[in-house]
């Protein structure tokens, strides 16, 4: 999310526009999602009311878990957004400047509220590195170490980006995924560079992890079939690629049935 | 034509207890969806008006506790409950509903049901801790109030570390199966109702079981 709308790039770059949360949101609820993440990119330039706002409208009608992150930075801020509706919060860049905030949160509203977003990116030399600032910052970190250390800090989830994935639709990087989970002991939601039905069945039957969260398969399939999609005109933004009907390279659009169909045909069990 | 006044009167109220942690909001949005009055309750005289009493929870048993007692609301819950009124526990405020936690040291709860509140141990190997997934209630039968209307093993959303080990032979137990040990995920006793899962964030399953307990009182 940028501002008031849903947004979406490559490499987590390049935004383009697509329509407002809420039509989102109740569209993925009504197709069968199995829980909602809002992550406000730009947390910091826009003010985080309208992200709680949003949060909000969206909890009124949407009656599946709704995961929160972007600009979260300290108790007050994890505790306005469980307020607005928020079942968990996800923190990057806050965690990493001070560790000590995963635990004050984990205590204040338990572990399993608390959820840590990493994102990495594979370096030359073949290791991975946590970054902040949608992979702008790095941290100095190997992802597999700092993923270790927000465990023993009570994190309870972790939601983990693969940077160089993400937006492309070249399939999910699994051994990055492995590699964070032989280590630790919370769940993963696996996240980045699912183009198509067989990379998500892929994802969830070759790599350990607990869940998988896709935004461009289902994004550009959903722009189709919502139909009040109301966009905030008076906001910036670019927008041109919703009048563009383009489609996406490497992006085979399908729907949330589509591929929970799939992942039971292959003996995967999903809440149908 | 009934006056608005009239049509909320005749709504059931429902007092979601309001403790300081918790997540109030979509509780009270879930009530409302299926046609019941949410309270957010904080004083012993909301709890005294309502029809039924909800206890959510998210955060840790004994903040939760602390600031129960704080606020005088624990005697006011336990003195209702024991004259009869309904009352559902959620996730942390299911567990609540038990004599004691061991979670960071060991801390009494409301006592209302008896047993203890222990932490996920000895699960097969590669399973996670905490719980947070889908997953389903064993629910074999039909005769039980809150999971009327609805397919039997029903999935629900699950979001927790610890569980609750009743010590009596409670009749109306509910399971669910969790890397290898089956755990009692709901109850039913007289006027008590506990979920270890949301209903509220679990789909239209989940809507129909508050609307359940709401229709019984």
């Amino acid at each position: 999310m940028k501002g008031p709308n849903v947004v979406k790039g490559i490499h987590l770059e390049g935004l383009r526009v697509l329509g407002t949360p809420n039509s989102f949101a109740k569209y993925y609820y009504e197709q069968g999602a199995d829980e909602i993440i809002y992550m406000d990119v730009v947390a910091s330039l826009y003010g985080r009311n309208s992200l709680l706002d949003v949060v909000s409208k969206t909890a009124e009608d949407v009656f599946i878990p709704i995961t929160v992150g972007g600009g979260l930075r300290s108790i007050d801020d994890i505790s306005a957004a469980l307020k607005s509706g928020a079942d968990k919060v996800s923190i990057n860049t806050a965690a990493i400047n001070d560790n000590k905030l995963i635990s004050r949160a984990a205590d204040k509203f338990g572990s399993s509220t608390i959820v840590i977003a990493i994102e990495a990116i594979r370096q030359s030399n073949g290791r991975y590195y946590a970054f902040t600032d949608n992979g702008r910052e790095q941290t100095g970190m190997e992802v597999v170490e700092w993923a270790t250390i927000v465990e023993k800090l009570g994190a309870g989830e972790i939601l983990l980006t693969s940077v160089d994935a993400e937006g492309t639709g070249s399939g999910g990087d699994i051994e990055l995924i492995n590699s964070v989970a032989n280590e630790v002991n919370i769940p993963i939601i696996a996240h980045g560079g699912v183009g198509n039905i067989d990379h998500a069945v892929d994802i969830v039957t070759s790599a350990n992890t607990s869940a998988i969260a896709l935004s461009s398969i289902l994004h550009y399939e959903a722009i189709s079939k919502i139909t009040a999609n109301n966009l905030d005109l008076e906001s910036e933004g670019n927008r041109e690629f919703l009048s563009s009907n383009r489609v996406v390279k490497n992006i085979d659009v399908c729907s949330i049935e589509m591929i929970k169909q799939k992942l039971s045909e292959c003996g995967v069990e999903v809440r149908l | 034509m009934w006056r608005r006044s009239e049509i909320v009167n005749s709504l059931k109220k429902i007092a979601i207890i309001d403790y300081g942690s918790g997540n109030i909001f979509s509780v009270s949005q879930a009530i409302k969806k299926i046609g019941g009055l949410p309270v957010i309750a904080s004083s012993a005289k909301q709890i005294n008006d309502s029809d039924a009493i909800l206890l959510p929870g998210v955060g840790a048993f004994m903040n939760a506790m602390e600031s129960l007692q704080e606020k005088g609301l624990s005697s006011v819950i336990i003195d209702s409950v024991r004259n009869g009124k309904p009352i559902l526990g959620i996730c942390l405020g299911m567990q609540l509903l038990f004599e004691t936690s061991n979670e960071f040291g060991c801390h009494e709860g409301l006592n209302l049901l008896k047993g203890d509140v222990v932490k996920f141990s000895s699960l097969n190997e590669g399973t996670t801790i905490p719980q947070i997934q889908w997953n389903r209630v064993q629910v074999d039968r039909k005769d039980m109030v809150l999971f009327q209307g609805m397919d039997l093993n029903p999935f629900m959303y699950f979001l927790h570390s610890y569980y609750v080990k009743p010590s009596q032979e409670y009749k109306n137990i509910f399971r669910t199966n969790y890397g290898g040990i089956e755990y009692c995920s709901a109850i039913e006793y007289k006027n008590i109702y506990g979920v270890q899962f949301h209903p509220e964030r679990s789909s239209a399953d989940g809507l129909r079981l508050l609307k359940n307990f709401v229709e019984l009182v």
